[in-house]
């Protein structure tokens, strides 16, 4: 992503709340450290289908803001 | 032969060599068996920070910003548990609320190692947005 968005291109990393910090650290070291992030709960990993819908209903308003902000 | 902490007590360089971690304190000598002053040893001695320098930023130069009546959307899966499920939602959740033109959908191999070129390039030629879900 940190490629990408080197190249000019909008982009948005999803993660979680635990793992906001090595992001921010992980973009600010590759070069873009205005890496948009969209946070959602924590975990995502072993949930059940139903669990990982309310975690792209988190996502889903954070993108369309920043899709309208930057690309409409 | 060892050039470790017997050699800097016979130069009298207890002191110094307690208050150095090991791992910043390096010292050579060429002349193996030769005893030689604290002066001459502490010519010698090489301190190494092992701090990285602060990396170069070049600022991001952004795309044309001409506004779009569409959107062409890129997700990157990094193949993470659940990322495709949640990247398929978010998709879905986008195409109900936005003007998606196209979707250009690509799953790195192994997550840790960077997106193959040709992901990175297929994204960067067909996309105005790309979203990527690194999961937990």
């Amino acid at each position: 992503m940190c490629e990408l968005r080197k190249r000019g291109l909008k982009t948005a990393v999803i993660l979680s709340g635990p793992f906001e910090g090595l992001g921010k650290a992980q973009a600010r070291v590759f070069g873009v450290p205005d890496l948009p992030l969209v946070l959602i709960p924590h975990p995502l990993g072993g949930l059940t289908l139903e669990q990982v819908e309310g975690r792209a209903h988190h996502a889903i308003p954070q993108l369309v803001k920043l899709i309208k902000e930057q690309v409409l | 032969m060892d050039h470790g902490p017997r050699r800097m007590r016979m130069a009298g360089l207890e002191g110094v060599a307690a208050l150095q971690p090991a791992s910043r304190f390096c010292y050579t000598h060429p002349a193996n068996d030769a005893v030689f002053s604290q002066e001459s040893v502490m010519k010698k001695v090489v301190l190494l920070v092992p701090e990285a320098p602060a990396p170069v930023v070049e600022a991001v130069k952004d795309q044309p910003n001409l506004r779009k009546t569409e959107v062409r959307l890129g997700i990157l899966d990094n193949s993470k548990s659940n990322a495709d499920h949640l990247l398929r939602l978010v998709m879905e959740g986008l195409k109900a609320e936005l003007p998606i033109k196209t979707v250009v959908a690509a799953r790195k191999g192994n997550v840790s190692l960077p997106a193959p070129k040709e992901i990175i390039e297929e994204l960067a030629a067909e996309c105005d947005f790309v979203v990527s879900a690194m999961g937990d």
